[in-house]
């Protein structure tokens, strides 16, 4: 329908008729999964495939650090030990920054007054 | 009537023919930039850090007029999403626009939290993070009276800040696309079905829950989002402001964060499961959460094609709290689009700002 009203227009846009085609597509198939994903044995389904992916990541792992560990090669459970003990030292940093700067506030430009009082409005926004 | 004759115009059709063929050509060159272009810059506003703790930051964002609103706003990020959203670009920022109609503006935002953060929950999240954020802004501004806003799950934090007790500092309360009764969140509903889902697992196995363990179920529910995206851009390279645009938008999903497991636990078996917000059992700091305690002004913000958060799961905002000043705002759009997108710049942000103004003297 709304391909055929479009070559009826006064020009025919190939890109915008383009354009309906993949927006309906997009739509039909969302509203098509909306439905699938609103029944029971979806939400089963993806309790059991939550559980089974968490499961196999785990096992992969684990045999990949060991595999590491055999090679003398860095983990990822290492690197993300350093990675979080940098992420202390920086909240730290931060946080002596924030203390320090408490203590010696760099001149700063003035704080604005706090008397703003709203424009006075000649027709309503609704 | 329509004049299909039209079509035959030689004239016409030449001047479309050049218009697609300049197009295409710009769409392979810019398509090659594209391809090697480097991260989307985002959030342009200058602001200040003001508080750390952790997962936690504090910014203000510099105000612009000498003259601005008494009371100072507070804006709370979702804890799985950069708070960036809020201040895209020039044109295109909500702090932007709010700090150029005169407010003091302030964005509780989050870090991505750390391994040894994954005990973070609700007592954190509202008992010690929006408290601390508030001494602070009390002690800049000397202010005790504040407005609270919140977008997605940074909304249920403040509603649930202000359900714990009775608060009389705060003056207004802004929800956007805020969800309440989690009974209405339908998708995550059947993606968290109790009889299935083995949230303890994830909890203990992962500790972070991370990213793509939510984008999944968002996914699942528009699975034609990504492909139809990506024929969009294609189709509109040609046009610098869609790509830039769609630059900001797909880094700041692909950068949704990692959430604590005991959040992420709470969210599930306390809200989802229990419905305890609505249904007022929720305990947070040793405090039964009670909607009725709300009694500041609420505009509660919902968006029309919000296939997240519906609009029914926001109305105890209206219908449970105790204020008696409430307004309830339908945005055409869908989840996003009330922070950033060009309708909420021409139509949404004046409406905020009308209600707001009048409140913040």
């Amino acid at each position: 329908m709304g391909f055929n009203q479009g070559m009826t227009d006064k020009q025919f846009n190939p890109i915008e008729a383009w354009q309906e085609i993949v927006q309906r597509w997009e739509t039909e198939l969302n509203e098509w999964s909306s439905q699938i994903t609103q029944s029971e044995e979806f939400g089963a389904l993806i309790g059991q495939a939550t559980k089974a992916t968490v499961y196999a990541q785990k096992t992969m792992a684990e045999q990949t650090e060991a595999v590491l560990r055999s090679l003398n090669l860095p983990s990822k459970s290492q690197i993300d030990e350093i990675s979080e003990r940098l992420a202390v030292i920086e909240d730290h940093l931060a946080q002596l920054k924030l203390a320090v700067g408490e203590r010696n506030p760099a001149p700063s430009a003035p704080e604005p007054r706090r008397t703003r009082k709203p424009a006075a409005r000649t027709s309503g926004n609704e | 009537m329509s004049e299909p004759l039209e079509l035959l115009d030689p004239e016409a059709i030449a001047k479309q023919v050049r218009l697609e063929v300049d197009r295409a050509l710009k769409r392979n060159i810019k398509g090659l930039d594209f391809l090697v272009a480097e991260r989307a810059e985002v959030g342009h506003m200058p602001k200040d850090a003001l508080y750390r703790d952790g997962t936690a930051v504090l910014y203000r964002y510099r105000p612009l007029h000498g003259e601005i609103y008494r009371i100072p706003l507070l804006v709370v990020s979702p804890p799985s999403n950069r708070g960036y959203i809020f201040d895209l670009a020039k044109g295109q920022s909500f702090f932007e626009y709010l700090l150029q109609q005169g407010y003091d503006v302030y964005n509780l935002d989050w870090n991505p939290p750390r391994r040894d953060e994954r005990g973070l929950g609700f007592d954190d999240y509202v008992g010690r993070f929006i408290p601390a954020a508030l001494k602070e802004i009390e002690a800049r501004t000397g202010e005790r009276e504040i407005s609270l806003a919140g977008y997605c799950a940074g909304g249920t934090l403040v509603t649930i800040y202000a359900a714990i007790e009775a608060r009389e500092h705060l003056r207004n309360l802004i929800t956007l696309a805020t969800p309440i009764d989690f009974s209405h969140m339908h998708l995550f509903q059947t993606w968290a079905d109790k009889r299935y889902f083995d949230v303890d697992l994830l909890v203990r196995e992962l500790e972070l829950i991370p990213p793509e363990i939510m984008l999944g179920a968002f996914d699942l529910a528009r699975p034609a989002n990504r492909t139809a995206g990506r024929v969009n851009l294609w189709t509109n390279m040609w046009n610098d402001e869609f790509v830039k645009s769609y630059r900001m938008f797909d880094r700041w999903a692909a950068e949704t964060l990692p959430i604590p497991g005991h959040y992420f636990g709470q969210l599930v078996k306390d809200l989802m499961w229990e419905n305890a917000l609505t249904n007022g059992t929720l305990e947070v700091c040793g405090k039964t959460a009670d909607l009725g305690r709300v009694t500041a002004s609420i505009l509660n913000i919902v968006a029309k094609h919000d296939h997240v958060v519906s609009h029914e799961a926001t109305t105890p905002l209206m219908t449970m709290t105790s204020s008696t000043d409430r307004e309830e705002l339908v945005s055409k759009g869908g989840h996003v689009s009330l922070v950033a997108g060009p309708s909420a710049v021409r139509r949404l942000w004046p409406h905020i700002d009308e209600w707001l103004g009048r409140r913040s003297t």
